[in-house]
């Protein structure tokens, strides 16, 4: 069975291009040309504008690529104070915490002494309950 | 109306129609109008939507003629219409005909006419059933039209080595189906070449008009 090669196809489609070709309906160039004149062309813009379009376009991407390229430009650094500042704060804070925290501790303290006893009381006087 | 100066080209005439010459422009259909007819018919398959997209794309280059550059060539400029003209139908009805490509008037013996026909259709009915929208244009405008690489690139807006790729899958696909559907043989003397047209184009009334071919 014979196959066909590149050249083949080559041959073919060039050739085909010698073929009768096909003709268009007759009332198209009618048709084409009743359609044109009612279309207006559009204004030509003058290449001072057209150029200025251009540069405009190009301006934005140029920017748009700066932006999305270079590094974000690092923050200056923060006073000295203000970074001395925050620790301070943290032990202010720590110090009101345990300013409240001591006296519940010793209420907490008393509280065990007294279950303690309440306990011992209890074990010491089971039998006779 | 025909302009009288048939030498002058299609830049000038488009630069005419620039400065506001409605016969330029109208030399400028005589010229392109079967062209694109073709065009877009070989790849719709539809006379009415042949006709339509012409007439679309003749209106936007009309319209759109100050954007034209004159030290350019006009026919790629011209296709690159048509062909956004048809990616816009596309859009809408995808191709999906085998309707055989118009017939033509011709003074020479019909079974010669007749035989030419039946590869000239039948190889251009294969690739509109087989390749994708940019390699049927790109083998249309290289083919048919005889564009060069650089002319077809500027024609579908894409790179020269983008349109030889297109071309070289688009010849592949082609002759894959051509070596995959062997039920018709006709002989046809391109240069020794036998064209099997395939089995789903050929009209069935035309089966006897060429010899077949045996290998």
């Amino acid at each position: 069975m014979n196959r066909y090669s590149t050249d083949d196809l080559e041959q073919l489609l060039s050739k085909s291009r010698q073929a009768p070709r096909a003709s268009p309906p007759v009332d198209l160039h009618g048709d084409i040309m009743r359609a044109v004149r009612q279309a207006q062309p559009e204004p030509q813009r003058p290449v001072v504008i057209r150029n200025l379009g251009w540069a405009l376009a190009s301006a934005a991407i140029l920017a748009l690529a700066v932006v999305i390229v270079l590094p974000p430009r690092q923050q200056p650094h923060e006073p000295v104070a203000l970074s001395v500042e925050e620790p301070l704060n943290t032990a202010r804070t720590l110090a009101q915490q345990l300013r409240t925290s001591a006296p519940l501790q010793d209420e907490a303290t008393s509280l065990a002494d007294d279950a303690r006893t309440a306990a011992d009381f209890l074990l010491a006087n089971l039998p006779s309950i | 109306m025909r302009l009288e100066s048939p030498e002058l080209s299609d830049e000038e005439l488009a630069r005419q129609t620039q400065a506001g010459s409605l016969v330029a422009f109208e030399e400028l259909v005589y010229r392109y109008e079967a062209r694109l007819y073709r065009f877009v018919f070989a790849r719709t398959g539809h006379d009415t939507d042949a006709r339509d997209l012409t007439q679309t794309a003749f209106v936007a280059a009309y319209r759109g003629i100050s954007r034209f550059n004159p030290q350019r060539r006009f026919a790629p400029w011209l296709f690159s219409i048509t062909r956004h003209a048809m990616i816009d139908h596309f859009r809408a009805t995808p191709v999906a005909t085998d309707e055989p490509l118009p017939t033509l008037l011709d003074p020479r013996d019909p079974s010669v006419v007749l035989a030419e026909r039946e590869t000239h259709s039948a190889i251009w009915q294969l690739a509109r059933r087989t390749l994708t929208n940019d390699q049927f244009a790109a083998l249309w405008l290289k083919y048919e039209e005889d564009l060069p690489v650089k002319d077809i690139a500027r024609a579908m807006r894409k790179t020269g080595l983008h349109v030889k790729v297109l071309l070289h899958r688009a010849r592949q696909k082609l002759l894959r189906e051509l070596n995959a559907d062997r039920a018709f043989v006709v002989s046809h003397g391109v240069g020794g070449v036998a064209f099997r047209s395939p089995t789903a184009l050929r009209p069935e009334t035309t089966r006897g008009c060429v010899p077949d071919y045996k290998p």
